[in-house]
């Protein structure tokens, strides 16, 4: 289900204390330099953050695992999603998704980017909506994060990647309106590239 | 600027009357049981079964449900009186055993094919196989102490995985270390009786076994079974937290200052006090004299009975540049906590004279007469000194927050009595080997601990005659 960000009470613990989420040492000091410098209005990414990062050297477990998954997929495939696999290398695939008929996102087009661990199915893979194709939902930044529990803490080795097209699907076809989550201009600048350096709390387990 | 501390300090009277006139009990080890990591897990062993008892359940399935109830046996044992099944749902316990399991299986995690015998299924009988539920368990151990209650993988099940299968599974690795040490800190936190001692690196835990509060653990640490913090008596737990919030709220420099340095009175370069004794030589002008007063030396010492008026607040003689005013707060204040930290210095630096006395046993030993247990004399005197001031630092406390009166006086009366005894040990402890009178030490280890317990036992008493 999906669900809010913690949000850190600004009164409770001062500035510095405040950025705790598991970071690397260059994002602390990117942030410190932005800190100095006078703060400028929040404007969504229009493309996609710049990812450096090497893919993982997924194990024959899990290579295993994501050609039957992909197999299924083709066979049996999820309303609404696509799935845009390169053969060489599995670790990353790429969803195109459609705003399910009759929700209010009803033939937006939408791209999901999931990054597979080397551990993976055991570990969640990361998974992210590519700017600017990020639906306007309560639980999705406009980084492209999406808080929902099942990829993190309640993430389950047999889910897979039907699993999460559908939890995400689901939330999308259930939200009342297009909104942002209220910290998202304060989490755009905190964030890093991987949602799961976040840590996620839930207090929302509405919609 | 000290105007805004004079401000800030009124409160205090305020702070006063909210702490209960409640008696700290003095140091009693017969009230607690240290027990180390495999002993803690025979008491949890003994609990599972007790449980296991009354609610006829295998004592596995038990642990789960005691894991869930943070190992509250009675709170476990009224839930599951009033609705079995929703305290089974919710501790992830599956009673009744699994559906048939087929001959062969498609491990949903792997995709592979394997035989029953290589899976592992909980009663809600997902067959999994067993390198797979290792990498589950793994990666549960690894995220943390949530792992004593990992579910299993099937998305959405809510059967959770009992200790057999982690040990079976892990095998003997770190992995099975690291369950089993987040088990016994879950039954260990989760026990109202029982407390990790405080100390850093220290794996023992206490038992409490009657109402003391002055806990000491196995590896010689003496801490306050309630509140964590070092033993405090005659100090209240409410009041050490109030002490403590108030020397945090102090301003750095005020506490480094009146803590760490005085002047000499003479010739006024600033001193820094690293040694144990309250005797005090200026190492510039040789000027001797009183750390906590700053009056010479000369007026000091038993034949005249003026050093140890310096334990007791006099309003009218303060020449320090704080006491403008008499009857100001903040006075009042640095009088008590310059001698708590007189005395919290001097126990650190007594108790880095343990090693020396060893040496100077082992000299002692040496010399016609004396065998181990004839030189242990330094050794005590050393240990005595440092109780001593471990209890006379939390005296300040205790006093700062004692309101005027009869009992006061009486306090003040014995304190004063603990303190010189300890002053005179102190110093003739650490004279080097030679000039050591054996007989003169013992009689004073002696006087001491007399009179320490006379203030404890006075406080106890409610400090009326």
């Amino acid at each position: 289900m999906p669900r809010g960000k913690k949000r850190t009470q600004p009164e409770e613990v001062p500035e510095r204390k405040r950025r705790t989420t598991r970071r690397t040492k260059r994002a602390i000091e990117e942030d410190e330099a932005e800190e100095e410098a006078p703060e400028e209005p929040f404007v969504p990414p229009t493309r996609p953050m710049v990812d450096h990062r090497p893919l993982p050297v997924l194990s024959p477990v899990a290579q295993r695992r994501l050609m039957k998954e992909l197999e299924s997929l083709v066979k049996n495939p999820v309303e609404f999603a696509t799935i845009d696999a390169k053969d060489d290398n599995l670790a990353r695939m790429i969803a195109n998704l459609t705003g399910p008929a009759g929700t209010i996102y009803a033939g937006e087009h939408f791209v999901l980017q999931f990054t597979f661990p080397a551990t993976y199915p055991i570990d969640s893979p990361e998974v992210v909506f590519l700017p600017p194709h990020v639906p306007m939902h309560k639980h999705i930044y406009s980084v492209g994060h999406i808080c929902l529990s099942s990829l993190y803490d309640q993430w389950s080795p047999t889910l897979g990647i039907r699993g999460v097209l559908l939890s995400i699907i689901s939330m999308l076809a259930s939200s009342p309106r297009k909104e942002r989550p209220a910290d998202d201009a304060d989490y755009a600048r905190e964030c890093t590239l991987n949602p799961k350096d976040t840590s996620w709390a839930f207090h929302d387990d509405r919609c | 600027m000290e105007d805004d501390e004079f401000e800030e300090d009124e409160g205090i009277q305020d702070e006063d009357e909210e702490i209960e006139e409640g008696v700290s009990p003095i140091v009693s080890a017969v009230e607690f049981q240290v027990i180390a990591p495999d002993q803690i897990r025979d008491k949890q062993e003994e609990i599972k079964a007790q449980v296991a008892d009354v609610l006829g359940l295998p004592p596995d399935l038990c642990q789960m449900l005691l894991i869930q109830f943070q190992w509250n046996k009675e709170l476990l044992l009224e839930k599951f009186m009033d609705n079995p099944e929703k305290v089974q749902a919710e501790a992830g316990v599956i009673v009744a055993p699994p559906p048939p399991l087929p001959a062969k299986f498609e491990c949903d995690i792997c995709c592979c094919e394997f035989r029953r015998a290589d899976g592992i299924a909980l009663n809600c009988g997902h067959l999994f196989c067993r390198e797979c539920v290792r990498g589950h368990l793994e990666n549960a151990v690894s995220q943390g102490p949530t792992c004593i209650s990992t579910p299993c993988p099937h998305s959405g099940c809510p059967a959770k995985y009992p200790e057999p299968i982690f040990a079976s599974v892990l095998g003997t690795g770190k992995f099975l270390e690291k369950y089993n040490e987040f088990l016994r800190h879950s039954f260990v936190e989760g026990s109202h009786d029982m407390k990790w001692c405080p100390a850093p690196g220290c794996s023992f835990a206490c038992i409490s076994t009657g109402g003391g509060t002055a806990c000491k653990c196995r590896c010689g640490h003496l801490f306050c079974f309630r509140c964590a913090a070092e033993a405090h008596a005659p100090a209240t737990c409410d009041m050490v937290e109030k002490w403590t919030m108030k020397c945090n709220d102090e301003r750095e420099d005020l506490t480094w200052i009146t803590g760490n340095t005085k002047q000499c009175p003479k010739c006024h370069i600033p001193i820094e006090k690293n040694q144990g004794c309250n005797h005090m030589t200026c190492s510039r002008c040789r000027h001797e004299f009183c750390w906590m007063c700053r009056g010479p030396w000369t007026e000091h010492g038993s034949e005249t009975g003026g050093y140890y008026k310096c334990n007791k607040y006099d309003p009218k003689k303060h020449d320090d540049p704080y006491a403008v005013d008499a009857k100001n707060q903040l006075t009042y204040y640095v009088h008590y906590f310059e001698r708590y930290t007189g005395h919290q210095q001097s126990q650190k630096f007594a108790s880095g004279q343990l090693k020396k006395a060893q040496e100077k046993m082992v000299e002692l030993q040496s010399r016609p007469g004396y065998d181990s247990q004839r030189a242990a004399f330094i050794l005590q005197a050393v240990e005595q000194v440092i109780e001593c001031r471990r209890v006379l630092k939390w005296t300040y406390v205790f006093g700062y927050y004692l309101k005027d009166g009869p009992e006061k006086n009486l306090f003040e009366f014995l304190q004063r009595d603990l303190e010189r005894t300890t002053e005179h040990l102190s110093e003739l402890s650490e004279a080097p080997v030679e000039q050591i009178d054996r007989m003169e030490l013992v009689n004073y280890s002696t006087a001491t601990r007399k009179f320490l317990h006379n203030l404890m036992v006075g406080i106890e008493n409610g400090l009326s005659r």
